[in-house]
């Protein structure tokens, strides 16, 4: 069956880079769970999985119709992920501080409404360029960060000294 | 200056070997004129004897030719001859040397001549030396003037070009000091923004900073596929 | 760092190295980047992209320092070129400098691409000028044109470098220049080079562009090309120019290594599909051209080298069809003591003929048909069987000949008296005593005819002649004035 990647909620409740690896962690040691008889699935689930993700994860099970104790469906759902997983793309931003949650949340929220649902935000942290940033996306590169603009302003202006 | 010096020492050097080659040849000159005396002497003395002893060889024959043609020879007869005979002799020796006399005259004359010719040459040759070394001073006096001035004309331009060397210098030393100024200035007003800035930017300002930061990356095509 | 941060800023763009394959490595991003185009790191090296797959690019690295997965990487927007200038002659070149001279963003000099096309038939002349190498083997029996592509084969060790330097020597000269391409030679041998150009006072007309096994596969593959781009633009200044690559079958590995380590596809003994095309295009680069200055030649002169005089190998057989021509170095020769130890009857020169007067066509026709001859004589002696005279004359004329092609390395004999000396040798007019002095007599008419233009003036009107036959006889009438002039 084809579904859309807004309809996987566990995926739609990724922001960041470091929250799909923990995600795939978290899939893979599923994904080793598959084949063992005599599982719960069900509390294995819940025990790997953080109480959000779990919640999304039993919503998707809901919309698909697939059974959480069954290891057959619980295979498909794992295949699924991993398959939407590699149309990710990440937007690279270094910036001159730690953003905190709400930051990230306002940037994220930015890109899904400007950019698309499939783009993850990759941070990095950099003192050294005071303000602003620098931006990478998809092998293109910008630096916005006020760092380099003092010093195209220096090089511009000598006659302020 | 030295060009000068270095001038007048080569200007007495050549009258010096001028005056040294002079010498050289006045006593080439006596010593030739010697030997030519010496030879010319020589030379008549020989002539005087060949021709004294070929007139007594003459006079000899001539009385044993005629003491042979004569039958009879007597006392007075004999001293007649002998008195003969030393008047002619006497009369042999006093020309002969007479005759040598007047070589001896002859000789003198000419070796007298040869000299007054060598010193008409000898004078004739140091006038020319003379003049020749004196056209030559007066040349080496006048390219030394050239030169003088020259020298001075080429010391002025080079302490000019010395002089423009040293200001251009100063100046480029007085540009680089300044860039170098110029430079701690600016990192110095470079180190006081970043900290200024790091102290002034409040959180919310980094937010808004990002938001616009954002929308200037999506209208410049940044995110286009 | 801070040219990376350049081109980073105004190209826009960046990668990261995915994976390290020796000399290659793949890169995920830039995606604007084209074909051929240098990209430079984090680190500073700079490598050019050598393939473009969907995700990645390849790129070669010209550098043999390690460098890490995760790397940046940023374009450049050029493509591979360099500044050439006067300045380069008289020293010796490793390609790798003029490359990052080039990405400078300071450098203002004009740059010239070091991978160009070879110019078309518009602008090419026939060939018409001989090429002097001063080897009388060769200028009489197998002669050369300025513009000719001529190969130098032979096993290694048979004195091919030896001749090389002969014919760099004869031609700076007499006015030309000399490029020399040392592609992937040992130190040692590089520095032997450029002390012979040293010693023979020719290195301010030489450029030696050189890499050693040591530098990046890269910059050894680039050697050759960087070399015939200076001998270009020498041309373009008015130069005729004499270019040595030395050697393409080293070359030719080195391309091998890196098709491979590229994943391209092996065909014959592993070289990949264009080896011959990467040899092609640098050879047509050579020629007789017309320039805005009037025409000048670019001569090529490559070396390939044989394992056991094999010449049906791959690479050689390659280069001897895309040349005018083949110099065969035989080691059988070079054991019994000839030097240069060059077989007439397996060398071929396709072009060097038709700039030759008709006096030197008929010294060519009869040195090859007497060797050939001569040759036949050696093995019907072998018998131990009474010989007449006739065979005798010519085993001593043959073995005569011998000796005067047998020139060391730092000899060189003008054209003329070449042909004077030959035509003594042919003519018999020489007797023993003076054969066993050759040598010194072959000096010292050489010295006369450099220093002594009444000699010179002699010696040029008996070249001038028009035929053989003609010149033989003039020498029956004069040939005692011209022997007692020494």
């Amino acid at each position: 069956m084809e579904i859309s990647n807004n309809q996987l909620k566990i995926l739609s409740a990724l922001i960041t880079k470091t929250d799909l690896f923990d995600l795939e962690e978290k899939i893979e040691i599923l994904t080793s769970l598959l084949g063992k008889i005599d599982t719960n699935y069900e509390a294995q689930i819940k025990a790997v999985l953080d109480n959000d993700s779990y919640d999304a994860l039993t919503k998707d099970f809901q919309d698909l119709n697939l059974k959480l104790n069954s290891s057959t469906d619980l295979e498909k759902y794992l295949n699924l992920i991993k398959e939407k997983v590699q149309s990710f793309k990440f937007l690279k931003l270094t910036l001159a501080i730690n953003a905190s949650e709400e930051l990230v949340e306002t940037i994220s929220y930015w890109i899904t409404k400007n950019i698309g649902q499939m783009v993850l935000i990759d941070l990095n942290f950099d003192k050294s360029i005071i303000a602003g940033g620098l931006i990478e996306y998809e092998g293109k590169y910008k630096d916005f960060s006020i760092k380099s603009k003092l010093e195209k302003y220096f090089k511009i202006n000598p006659a302020l000294i | 200056m030295e060009i000068i010096n270095i001038f007048l020492i080569f200007v007495s050097l050549a009258l010096l070997i001028g005056l040294m080659s002079v010498l050289y040849f006045y006593l080439k000159l006596f010593k030739k004129l010697a030997a030519q005396e010496k030879e010319l002497k020589k030379h008549y003395l020989k002539k005087a004897i060949t021709e004294a002893s070929e007139i007594v060889e003459e006079a000899g024959q001539e009385a044993l030719d005629i003491l042979s043609a004569s039958n009879s020879v007597n006392q007075k007869d004999q001293s007649v001859l002998d008195e003969v005979v030393k008047q002619i002799a006497q009369d042999q020796s006093s020309f002969l040397k007479a005759s040598v006399d007047q070589l001896m005259q002859e000789f003198r004359a000419e070796l007298q001549q040869v000299k007054n010719y060598n010193i008409k040459t000898l004078t004739n040759v140091s006038k020319d030396i003379e003049s020749n070394t004196s056209s030559q001073l007066t040349g080496y006096v006048k390219a030394l003037e050239e030169e003088t001035v020259e020298s001075e004309k080429t010391i002025n331009k080079k302490i000019d070009a010395s002089y423009k060397m040293v200001q251009d210098e100063v100046i480029e030393y007085k540009n680089e000091q300044l860039k170098k100024i110029d430079a701690n200035i600016e990192s110095l007003l470079k180190k006081i923004s970043i900290e200024v800035l790091e102290r002034t930017i409040t959180p919310q300002d980094h937010k808004d900073i990002i938001l616009k930061m954002l929308e200037e990356a999506k209208s410049e095509s940044l995110f286009a596929n | 760092m801070n040219n990376f941060n350049y081109y980073l800023n105004k190209m826009g763009e960046i990668g990261y190295i995915e994976q390290i394959n020796g000399s290659i490595v793949l890169v995920t991003g830039l995606p604007s980047a084209i074909a051929d185009e240098l990209v430079i790191f984090e680190t500073g090296e700079i490598g050019q992209i050598f393939a473009m797959k969907k995700d990645l690019l390849e790129v070669l690295v010209f550098s043999k320092e390690p460098i890490k997965p995760g790397t940046k990487v940023a374009r450049t927007g050029k493509n591979l070129e360099a500044p050439i200038n006067d300045a380069m002659l008289g020293k010796i070149i490793n390609p790798l400098l003029p490359l990052l001279l080039a990405i400078d963003p300071q450098n203002k000099e004009r740059l010239m691409p070091v991978h160009m096309l070879p110019k078309g038939i518009v602008e090419r002349e026939s060939i018409s000028k001989p090429l002097e190498t001063g080897v009388s083997m060769v200028d009489l029996a197998i002669p050369l044109a300025k513009g000719q592509r001529e190969l130098i084969i032979g096993d290694r060790k048979t004195g091919k470098s030896s001749f090389l330097l002969q014919t760099a020597l004869n031609q700076t000269k007499l006015g030309s220049l000399c490029v020399y391409a040392a592609i992937g030679k040992k130190t040692l041998d590089i520095k032997k080079i450029e002390d012979f150009f040293v010693k023979n006072k020719i290195i301010d007309k030489t450029v030696l562009v050189a890499s050693t096994p040591e530098d990046a596969s890269g910059i050894i593959n680039i050697t050759p090309y960087l070399a015939m781009t200076i001998a270009e633009s020498f041309r373009d200044k008015g130069h005729d120019v004499l270019i040595i690559l030395d050697d393409l079958t080293t070359h030719a590995k080195v391309y091998r290594e890196i098709s491979l380590l590229a994943q391209k596809f092996p065909g014959r003994n592993s070289y990949p599909a264009d080896t011959f095309y990467m040899h092609a295009k640098l050879l047509e680069r050579a020629g007789n051209f017309i320039t805005s200055g009037g025409t000048f030649a670019i001569t090529c002169l490559p070396v390939a080298e044989t394992a056991q005089g094999d010449l049906s190998g791959f690479i050689q057989t390659n280069l001897m069809s895309m040349t005018d021509g083949h110099l065969y170095f035989d080691s059988n020769l070079f054991a019994q003591g000839r030097r240069p130890p060059i077989n007439p009857f397996l060398s071929v020169t396709r072009v060097g003929r038709q700039t030759q007067s008709q006096l030197k066509h008929g010294i060519g026709r009869e040195i090859i048909s007497f060797l050939n001859l001569f040759e036949k004589m050696q093995n019907f002696i072998h018998f131990g069987a009474e010989l007449s005279q006739n065979i005798k004359t010519t085993i001593e004329t043959g073995n005569r000949l011998l000796k005067f092609f047998n020139q060391p390395m730092s000899k060189t004999i003008p054209t003329n008296v070449q042909i004077l000396l030959f035509s003594l040798i042919w003519n018999d007019v020489w007797d023993v005593k003076i054969v066993e002095e050759l040598d010194k007599y072959i000096d010292l008419l050489i010295y006369k005819y450099d220093n002594n233009p009444m000699v010179k003036e002699k010696i040029d009107a008996l070249a001038n002649k028009k035929s053989f036959n003609e010149l033989l006889g003039s020498l029956r009438k004069e040939y005692k004035q011209i022997v007692d002039i020494s």
